[in-house]
């Protein structure tokens, strides 16, 4: 019977992803894309903007990671180091049972994709813009050739976020391709039809709003710090 | 037979070698020709960046010190005359490192337009620090801080 009607496959669903990761998800990459512009374009006002978006952004997530659902939470998705190679000694393997939440190696992608976003938003704090008139907050501790020195580590670790994007994105293309398991509509719906999951444990509303508030408030407390 | 003499000579190795480095030393010599004067200009912006940060820093206090303001402008106008003659043919990115466009030489009345419009500006703003009138200053100031951004975005790589 379940072979046959699609409203049986429908409601074998199940959810993955909640609401608070999606949004970080996909606010992180309009964010990085509209720093990117911004930066391009040599709109830095606007760039800061952007910028301190994506730092409370990324602090809810490391929030979230703690206190958030369970397949948010680094506890779940940061395995052991054996379970890295054993899921890299199977990457040749078509079929595979889907993983309910980060496979072992993509817990660890998400831990780099934050640090260097974080390192990023770190360094431009103290980024100065070649004219010498906008920048982060904190260039105005520092000497236009430090400050221009930081400009150019902001720039190396740009395309150091750019290679681990890449590879992000390469991942999801081999499974897509490779695999025939579609996890962008799995990020974008929050739900998978993949058999065998366990299902993703949501965290309260309570919660989200604590870690909204709490990364806001840190944002703006490292925006007026007196240095 | 005359020919083939000259040819057998002209194949040589040791000959193709000479010419060979004789055309290297004649391309390191022209780089090392405007070396100098891509570093006096590297030097040069980062000590116009430099000063217009300065500036800047000043004009966001709530004080202005406008002695320090009029002495980082008079360094941006002595170097702002200097700029049109930072870019001799020969000392783009062929060169070395730079981030210098081509364009500099493809349009050089244009360029020379932007270096003039620089120097203007430079000039307005020295005749602005040397009252005690912030809201002109600032006025003046960002009518340069427009004259480098334009240029650079028509010059300057990134």
């Amino acid at each position: 019977m379940s072979q046959t009607t699609p409203t049986a496959v429908i409601t074998a669903q199940q959810r993955l992803w909640d609401w608070p990761v999606r949004i970080c998800h996909w606010s992180m990459v309009m964010l990085i894309a509209a720093c990117w512009w911004t930066a391009e374009e040599h709109e830095i006002v606007y760039h800061s903007y952007c910028a301190y978006a994506l730092l409370g952004v990324v602090l809810f997530r490391i929030y979230w990671g703690f206190f958030g659902s369970s397949t948010a939470r680094f506890s779940q998705f940061l395995r052991k180091p054996s379970a890295v190679f054993a899921y890299l000694k199977s990457l040749g393997q078509r079929e595979v049972k889907p993983a309910s939440g980060h496979n072992p190696l993509g817990g660890y992608s998400v831990l780099a994709l934050l640090f260097v976003v974080l390192l990023q938003i770190g360094l431009g704090l103290f980024a100065i813009d070649v004219d010498g008139f906008d920048g982060g907050p904190f260039a105005d501790y520092l000497s236009f050739k430090t400050s221009r020195m930081i400009t150019g580590w902001h720039e190396i670790i740009f395309n150091v976020l750019l290679a681990f994007i890449a590879l992000h994105i390469a991942a999801i293309v081999y499974y897509l391709l490779w695999r025939r398991q579609n996890l962008t509509a799995a990020m974008l719906r929050g739900k998978t039809s993949a058999p065998g999951i366990t299902p993703m444990q949501p965290a309260s509303i309570t919660r989200a709003i604590a870690g909204i508030a709490l990364a806001g408030l840190s944002v703006w407390l490292i925006l007026s710090l007196p240095f | 037979m005359m020919i083939n003499k000259y040819l057998a000579i002209v194949s040589h190795k040791s000959v193709r070698i000479a010419c060979t480095g004789l055309l290297a030393a004649v391309c390191a010599a022209s780089a090392f020709a405007h070396k100098e004067v891509m570093h006096e200009r590297h030097e040069g912006f980062e000590d116009m960046g430099g000063a217009m940060k300065a500036i800047n820093g000043q004009l966001k206090s709530d004080a202005p010190n406008i002695a320090k303001i009029d002495k980082n402008a008079e360094v941006i106008a002595a170097l702002a005359v200097k700029v049109a003659g930072w870019f001799p043919k020969g000392s783009g990115p062929e060169a070395g490192k730079t981030d210098a466009l081509p364009s500099i030489w493809e349009k050089p009345e244009e360029f020379s337009k932007s270096t003039e419009d620089f120097v203007a500006a430079s000039k307005a703003l020295t005749a602005a620090t040397k009252g005690s009138d912030v809201a002109a200053i600032k006025k003046q100031f960002m009518a340069l801080k427009e004259t480098c951004g334009s240029c650079h975005d028509s010059f300057r790589a990134d």
